[in-house]
Order: structure tokens, then C-alpha cells, then sequence
């Protein structure tokens, strides 16, 4: 177990720049996983750490000992690559021994090593055969087995599921989750999935155009977006322009909304208010209180369990989220009018 | 990409099939019936069935020139192979920009008549206007020397002319290779020269294999280096075929001797693509 | 990518160029005499290839068979990677193997194979045999690009156009053929190359009637050496550097050459 500290690292590629002074602080024993679109830097930022990239500027920081000088192969980590990179001219049980082979460990050991490692995958049975001759869910587990063979002080995983199939993807992000929470290991997650980030992370490290945007708990993180950027990366979050007002209200177009939170910019500076779609009340008769939109509903999709409502008001289009057994009555072209609640308004000053 | 009524497919495949057909199928036939032909001396050949110039290849002579051609080729094969995978996989890794030069002069290099080739070789290992010149100006030789002809004269041509065909057959396989596989052993604590040979190389073990046999064939295909940069006991089968061909006038041996070089190269190159086509 | 590394990359194109560079500097020689380094320098070498009537015949002969049998090589090719990629044929794969095997198998014994076919057809010494000789030899290389152009294109494209109303015949002239227009280009100019460098062929049909540069090259080779031979070998240099690259500027070389488009980064 180990704490991982990045301290202003920054990487350019010719003129490009990949990563802008990042700086991070990993606790130990944390799963962390790095969430951005492709070409965030996420992925560099990784490769970085394990050391398969040097940084232009800035140092990684491993238990207090700086280790940006060392080459990959001395810095005992354990990666799970994207493509998965098990080598073919190998067996499996010979894939998962081979960094302990060359650590000198003797044949028995190894394959005691490589046996137990495929119990804790929960893939029993083929050591022996050839990669070619597994599945992708089981490729999966071996590159999971081979990267933690050595014990390693990180773990490190490069959208190792982005091949897998929807289904046998959630199963095998929980799966991860908690191997990782048994084993304890420090572990960074590259991907560019939110539900997985959510799904998987004791935190989260929102990346774009090669700075990191916010870091914090998921749930924090989805409920308090930093800025626009997350806001809307996170998925299911309205944005509204508008204007601070007197009395900590922020002025949409004739409506005032009321914010619960002290609103940090000024009177009369422009911000934006962010209100996710689960949050927001549909009603259609009168506005019962400030804090409301009139607007008019332009589609509804049945989800299923929630409706999924869009409607137009003076500030754009509104996605809103109401319970399936509110359905009744919801029309294309019917007026309906959105609450928003205070305590659940957020408002961005970027 | 194909459409079920094939008709059309074979109007169209008519004048090229055709062509290969009359151009390159039969003048092989006409070829197998001259090496069968009585020769004439002093002449061309006349039509019959011989085996004599066959019966040829029982002969020390011919055992010389066949013992001769294989370990020239397979020496040179072995060199080029050796220099060109671990350059190869260092070009496959390179951006684009750095790449594509060294391409175009790869493939000008490989173009390259033998001809040019032999003379800049014989050139470059004389005595007047060769390397060892260059040795003698820092020092390293106290005279210039001529350094052809002879064995490594040979060698040394042959392996320039297979290194870039070496290059080109390994390229293909080599840029493939997934670049995360090495790096994946770096991760798990190799140095970058042993997941170079612990990965790379087995990993390869086919394309090296193959290409090893095609780098045989095309130095063994050489018709000029031995004989301009060799002595006459240094001459390949290929040599020995044009001599025979155009200065000995005996074109049934030739022909014969072409046959079995054709033969040969056939098994090999047929060996090579099942090898190759085989999953791994 | 260490020091180490590029070194050895630079190590082995310095060997690579190495001939060539010496070629070049001989090239300059001021007299009749082939020093490395060139002693005096001179351009008349390179002069003389193209007034010296013997030299410029060969240059121009070479010149007309490198570009006659490039043609011939791609005409061969086009119906034949066509008709293999969009028809199922049942011989399709042994007639594409057919197709490869004149440029993997030693020249000499094509050489010894063409040599007998022309004699016995009346037509060696000529240069069209020569011409024809040299198309069916460097087929494969426009067989080659051809066909990877033909894999490459995407089948819905083909699709597409057929739902809009495109027939066989349309579908050929106004998507396949502009999408393969490069690959057939750079075919073609492969062929032109190597046709210009060919010498065992050519020497064999017609050494002795039709001359052509490598021969001239190589006879002057035996029977005397003039720096006229470094000043022709360092303009089929240029001519190979300025074809190739105009392909790699303009073209994707490592494709062509057999690489995997790039995985975009993640």
C-alpha cells in the first residue's frame, strides 16, 4: 500500500501539450479513477506514472521518494493495458510468472504464484492453455492476475474494459472494485466512461485539454460540479445563462431562482446554474413559489422505470427526470411549469 | 467485396490470365523442354529428350557450384535478417515523419540495379578508391588494400542487397506488433534490451523465420555480385546459369540448372506461405 | 527512444548509403579515373551520359522500356486484382499467386524462361519483348498495390452507390476507379523503377541489339570504367528518391508497404 503524489507535471509532444502542471494526491489503498474525453491527457498522465513516458517537467512522488528517474522496469508497478498485451508465445500461467522469472523466483514457485493469482481472478483451470485460446472476459482476468503478480505498490489500468461487452462490463467493474478493495492496492483507472468512474472510484479526477478540472468523492463530484465542463461531462445536468441577482438569486430571463448555497460572484455577473434532471419538479398547475420555470414539453421518452421529459423554456431546452407513475397527463405542446428547488441549484461561475 | 454472378469476373480476368498465361507460364514450359534438349555445340539447341544436361547435376562440379550458392545465400540471409529485424522494429517505432524518408530510401536502395550495386561494392573495396583509404587517413591502416575479389567481398554484397529486402518482408509483421506488448514487460520489470529479446524476438519467431528463407532465395536470385566482387569458385548457381546461357552458349544446362533453381525456389517460397498462413 | 537505439538506426542507413555515396563521388572525378575522394571536380560525366550518343541511347531506351512496360504491367494487373476482388472466382487465389510469383522468384530463371520464349517466337532482340517481358515481370507490384487499394475500400461505400441507381459498370468507373486511382499510380511507378534497373532480363532478350542503361553500366564494367557510369548510377538514385517520395508525400507509404492504419490515441 502506498500514497502517490504528483507534483506539477507537465508533457508536450512537439507543440502539443498533453499535460498542463498537473498535480495530484492519491491516499493509499484508494481507487482512483481518471475520467475525460479522449485526448484529456488521462491516458499520458498514466503512462507517466508507470513510467513509459517522461514528463517535460514535474516529478511522481511514490511513499515520499521521487521515482520520475527511474525506467519502467525498476519501479515495481503492476499495469493492465488497454489492449491487454499478453504475450502471445506464452501460456498463461507462464504470462502471469513472467515478471517473478525474472526476478529469479524458481518454476514450482511460479507456478504456485500463477495458480492462486487465477483463483483470485476466479479463472481456475488454464494455466496451461495458449491466450489464443481464451475468451475476452478471460483475457481480462489474466492481465488483471499477470499485473498484480509481483505485489506491486501501484496498480494501474488503461481502459482495461473498453473491449468487453456492456454486460460483462458492469460485472466485471464490481468484480474489480472488489478485488482491489481486498487487496487494498493503490489503484488508478484510466477511462472515458462516467457510470464506470462512478461505479468503480473512491475518486474521481475529471481531466480536459490536459488539466485536471476537480477531484473529489463521485457523488460529490455529480452533485457539485466544479464547472461547466464536468457538469456536463458527468451527463444529466441542465445549464442555464443567467445573471447573479440581489438576495442570493440568480435572475433567468423573468425568473428568479433562489439558491441555497452563498453564491460567490457579485451582483450582476454571469453564471451559469446547473440543476441535474432528477432534480427538478414537474408540475403543471400554477407556480406555487418562486424558483419556477414555465415552459413546454417538446418530447417524452419512457424509460421504463423514469420518464425522461424535455421541454423548452426562455432559457433552452430542459431535461427533466419524474417517476414513471407521474407520466399520466405529460403531452407534446402541454405547458408545464419546472421547479427548482433551492437547495439543489448549483451555480457555475465558468 | 464480391458479387454472385461471376460471369463478368471471368471476361475480365480473361486478357490479364492470358497474358501471364502465354508470357509467363509457357515460356517456364519452353524452358523445361530446352533443359531437356540435345545441345548443339557451337550453337543454339536442337528439340529431343536428353537427360544429359540432368546428369550434369551429378557431377562434383555441380555439387561445388550447389554447396557454394547455399552457404553464400544462407550466410548473407543470416546477416541481413540479423541486421534488419532490430532495425525494422526500431523504424516500425518511429513517428511518421522519421519514417517515411527512410522508407523512400530503403526502396530506392532496393530498386538499386545489381548492376550499380556491384560497381559501387567493387568500388568501395578497392584500392584506389575504397574504404580502406579511409582507415589509412585516421590511422587504422598503415596501406590501402584492395579487398575485392574475394569471400567477403561476396558476402558483404550480398547482405546490402538483402538488408533492405529483409527490411521490407519484415515490415509488415513488425509494425503490427502491438506496442504495449514490450511495454508491458517493462512494467513487470524487464530492461528494455531483454523484453527486446524475451518478447519482441519469440514473439516475431515466424515473420524471422520466413523472412530468413526469403532473404535465402533472393540472395541465391543475386546474378552479378558474385561474379563481379567474387573469383570464379565464389560463382552461385545464378551466375553459372547466365555464363552457361549467354557466354557458353549451352542454353539446354542452363535451362536445366534454371529448373532446378526454380524448384527449389518454389518449395521454399510454398514452405514460407503455409508457414506463414498457419494461425498462430 | 534511447541514444543506443537511433545510433543504430543511423549506423544502418549509413551502410545503406554508403555505395551510393561513393558512386556519387566518383562521379566527379576530373579525368578519366575512378578516385574516391573524386580528384578535381567535374560535371562532364554527367554530361556525357546525355550527349555521348552510346550513353544517351541506352538512357533512352531504358526510359521508353521502364515506362512502355509499366503500362503493360499495371493493364495486366487492374482487370486482374478487379476481377479477383469483385467476382468470386474460383481460381481467383491461384491466379493472384500466379500474379506474385515473376517478382519472388530468382529473375534469372524468368530471364532463362523469357529468353527461350522469345527465340523460339522469332522475337529476340527486340524491344518488345524486352517491353513485354519486363510487364509481365513487374506485374506484381501494381497486383499488389491494386489489390490493397481494393481492400480498402469500404464495401458500404459500393453499397451506397448501388441503392442510387450506380450499375456494375458505374460503380467500377465512378467509385472504385478515382478510390484506387493512387494505388494504381504508385503500382505504376514501382514498375517504372524497377523496370529502369532491371538488367538480367533485359540483358538476356536483347543484350546485344537493344541496350539499356544497366547494360551499358555493366558492359562498361568489363571492358572499361569511366566515371559516366557513377554520374547514370547516381541519376537512377534520383530518379528512385524522387519517385518514392513523391509517393510518400503524397501517398500512405507505410500502408502500402504493409502496415496497419494508426490506432488513434485514447
Amino acid at each position: 500500500m502506498s500514497a502517490l503524489s504528483i507534483q506539477g507535471v507537465a508533457k508536450h509532444f512537439g507543440n502539443v501539450t498533453a499535460l498542463d502542471n498537473v498535480s495530484l494526491d492519491i491516499p493509499e489503498g484508494t481507487f482512483t479513477c481518471l475520467l475525460g474525453p479522449s485526448g484529456c491527457g488521462k491516458t499520458t498522465l498514466l503512462r507517466i506514472v508507470a513510467g513509459l513516458e517522461q514528463p517535460s517537467a514535474g516529478a511522481v512522488v511514490l511513499d515520499g521518494t521521487d521515482i520520475s528517474g527511474l525506467p519502467a522496469h525498476k519501479r515495481g508497478l503492476g499495469m493492465v493495458f488497454q489492449s491487454l498485451a499478453l504475450f502471445p508465445h506464452l501460456s498463461v500461467a507462464e504470462n502471469i510468472g513472467y515478471g517473478l522469472r525474472l526476478q529469479g523466483v524458481s518454476a514450482t514457485a511460479r507456478r504456485e504464484k500463477a495458480e492462486e493469482l487465477l483463483g483470485l481472478v476466479q479463472l481456475e483451470g488454464v494455466a496451461d492453455r495458449r491466450i489464443t485460446q481464451l475468451s475476452g472476459g478471460q483475457r481480462q482476468r489474466v492481465a488483471i492476475a499477470r499485473a498484480l503478480a509481483l505485489e506491486p505498490k501501484l496498480f494501474l489500468l488503461d481502459e482495461p474494459l473498453s473491449a468487453l461487452d456492456a454486460k460483462l462490463r458492469e460485472e466485471m467493474q464490481v468484480e474489480l472494485r472488489e478485488l482491489q478493495a481486498r487487496l487494498g492496492v493503490t489503484t488508478i483507472l484510466v477511462t472515458h466512461d462516467q457510470r464506470e468512474a462512478m461505479t468503480m472510484g473512491d475518486l474521481i479526477v475529471v481531466m480536459d485539454h490536459g488539466e485536471i478540472r476537480q477531484v473529489g468523492a463521485p457523488l460529490d463530484v455529480y452533485r457539485a460540479p466544479a464547472d461547466r465542463f464536468v457538469a456536463d461531462f458527468l451527463g444529466g445536468a441542465n445549464l442555464m445563462q443567467g445573471e447573479v441577482a440581489a438576495g442570493n438569486t440568480v435572475q433567468l430571463g423573468e425568473a428568479c431562482i433562489k439558491i441555497e448555497d452563498a453564491i460567490g460572484a457579485g451582483n450582476g455577473e454571469a453564471v451559469t446554474l446547473c440543476v441535474r434532471a432528477e432534480d427538478i419538479q414537474l408540475t403543471s398547475g400554477a407556480p406555487r413559489d418562486g424558483n419556477c420555470l414555465t415552459a413546454k414539453v417538446s418530447f417524452v421518452r419512457d424509460l421504463g422505470h423514469v420518464v425522461e421529459v424535455t421541454a423548452n423554456c426562455d432559457q433552452g431546452e430542459v431535461k427533466v427526470l419524474v417517476p414513471a407513475k407521474e407520466r399520466e397527463g405529460l403531452a407534446v405542446d402541454g405547458e408545464v411549469t419546472l421547479h427548482l428547488p433551492a437547495d439543489v441549484c448549483r451555480v457555475l461561475e465558468k | 467485396m464480391s458479387v454472385r454472378n461471376s460471369t463478368p469476373g471471368y471476361v475480365l480476368a480473361f486478357f490479364p490470365t492470358l497474358a501471364l498465361g502465354v508470357l509467363f507460364l509457357v515460356p517456364f514450359g519452353i524452358m523445361a523442354s530446352i533443359s531437356v534438349a540435345h545441345r548443339v555445340t557451337g550453337g543454339f539447341y536442337e528439340p529431343g529428350f536428353t537427360l544429359a544436361s540432368y546428369w550434369r547435376f551429378v557431377s562434383p562440379f555441380f555439387g561445388g557450384i550447389l554447396l557454394n550458392s547455399v552457404v553464400l545465400s544462407a550466410l548473407a540471409a543470416m546477416l541481413a535478417v540479423m541486421i534488419a529485424f532490430p532495425f525494422t522494429y526500431l523504424l516500425t517505432r518511429q513517428p511518421r515523419r522519421i519514417q517515411v524518408p527512410v522508407l523512400v530510401g530503403l526502396l530506392a536502395v532496393l530498386s538499386l540495379s545489381e548492376v550499380i550495386v556491384g560497381f559501387s561494392w567493387s568500388t568501395l573495396l578497392s584500392r584506389s578508391a575504397g574504404i580502406s583509404n579511409l582507415f589509412v587517413a585516421i590511422g587504422l591502416m598503415e596501406k590501402a588494400q584492395s579487398w575485392t575479389p574475394g569471400f567477403y567481398a561476396v558476402i558483404a554484397g550480398l547482405t546490402y542487397v538483402s538488408l533492405p529486402y529483409a527490411t521490407m518482408v519484415l515490415y509488415p509483421a513488425l509494425s503490427r506488433l502491438d506496442p504495449e506488448l514490450p511495454e508491458a514487460a517493462r512494467t513487470l520489470g524487464a530492461s528494455p534490451l531483454r523484453a527486446f529479446f524475451e518478447v519482441i524476438v519469440p514473439v516475431s519467431r515466424r515473420a524471422i523465420v520466413a523472412c530468413l528463407i526469403m532473404a535465402f532465395v533472393y540472395s541465391l536470385g543475386s546474378y552479378l555480385l558474385p561474379s563481379l566482387l567474387g573469383r570464379p569458385q565464389h560463382w552461385t548457381i545464378t551466375v553459372h546459369i547466365t555464363d552457361q546461357a549467354i557466354y557458353q552458349s549451352n542454353l539446354p544446362f542452363a535451362s536445366a540448372m534454371a529448373v532446378f533453381l526454380l524448384v527449389t525456389a518454389l518449395l521454399l517460397v510454398g514452405f514460407t506461405q503455409r508457414f506463414l498462413g498457419e494461425k498462430a | 527512444m534511447t541514444a543506443l537505439a537511433r545510433l543504430y538506426l543511423f549506423a544502418v542507413l549509413a551502410i545503406l548509403s554508403a555505395p551510393i555515396v561513393v558512386v556519387a563521388g566518383v562521379s566527379l572525378n576530373e579525368r578519366k579515373s575512378l578516385f574516391f575522394p573524386p580528384r578535381g571536380i567535374s560535371l562532364k560525366w554527367f554530361e556525357q551520359l546525355f550527349t555521348d550518343p552510346s550513353w544517351r541511347g541506352a538512357l533512352i531506351n531504358s526510359l521508353t522500356i521502364a515506362g512502355s512496360a509499366a503500362v503493360v504491367a499495371v493493364m495486366v494487373a487492374l482487370p486482374l486484382a478487379y476481377a479477383i476482388w469483385r467476382y468470386n472466382l474460383r481460381f481467383g487465389a491461384l491466379l493472384y499467386t500466379i500474379g506474385l510469383s515473376p517478382f519472388i522468384l530468382p529473375p534469372v530463371v524468368s530471364a532463362i524462361g523469357f529468353l527461350s520464349f522469345w527465340a523460339t517466337v522469332g522475337l529476340y532482340g527486340q524491344m518488345i519483348a524486352v517491353i513485354l517481358s519486363h510487364g509481365i515481370f513487374l506485374t506484381t507490384l501494381p497486383l499488389v498495390t491494386i489489390t490493397l487499394g481494393l481492400r480498402s475500400i469500404d464495401p458500404t461505400v459500393i453499397e451506397a452507390a448501388e441503392t442510387l441507381g450506380a450499375d456494375e459498370r458505374a460503380v467500377a468507373r465512378t467509385v472504385v476507379l478515382p478510390l484506387i486511382a493512387p494505388y494504381m499510380l504508385s503500382g505504376l511507378a514501382f514498375a517504372f523503377v524497377l523496370s529502369l534497373n532491371e538488367y538480367i532480363i533485359a540483358f538476356m532478350i536483347a543484350g546485344f541489339t537493344v541496350e539499356t542503361l544497366p547494360v551499358k553500366i555493366f558492359k562498361s564494367l568489363r571492358y572499361g570504367y569511366t566515371p559516366t557510369m557513377g554520374a547514370a548510377a547516381v541519376v537512377f538514385v534520383g530518379v528512385a528518391v524522387v519517385v518514392f517520395g513523391l509517393i510518400g508525400k503524397f501517398g500512405d507509404l507505410p500502408k502500402l508497404l504493409g502496415a496497419w492504419e494508426k490506432r488513434s490515441e485514447g
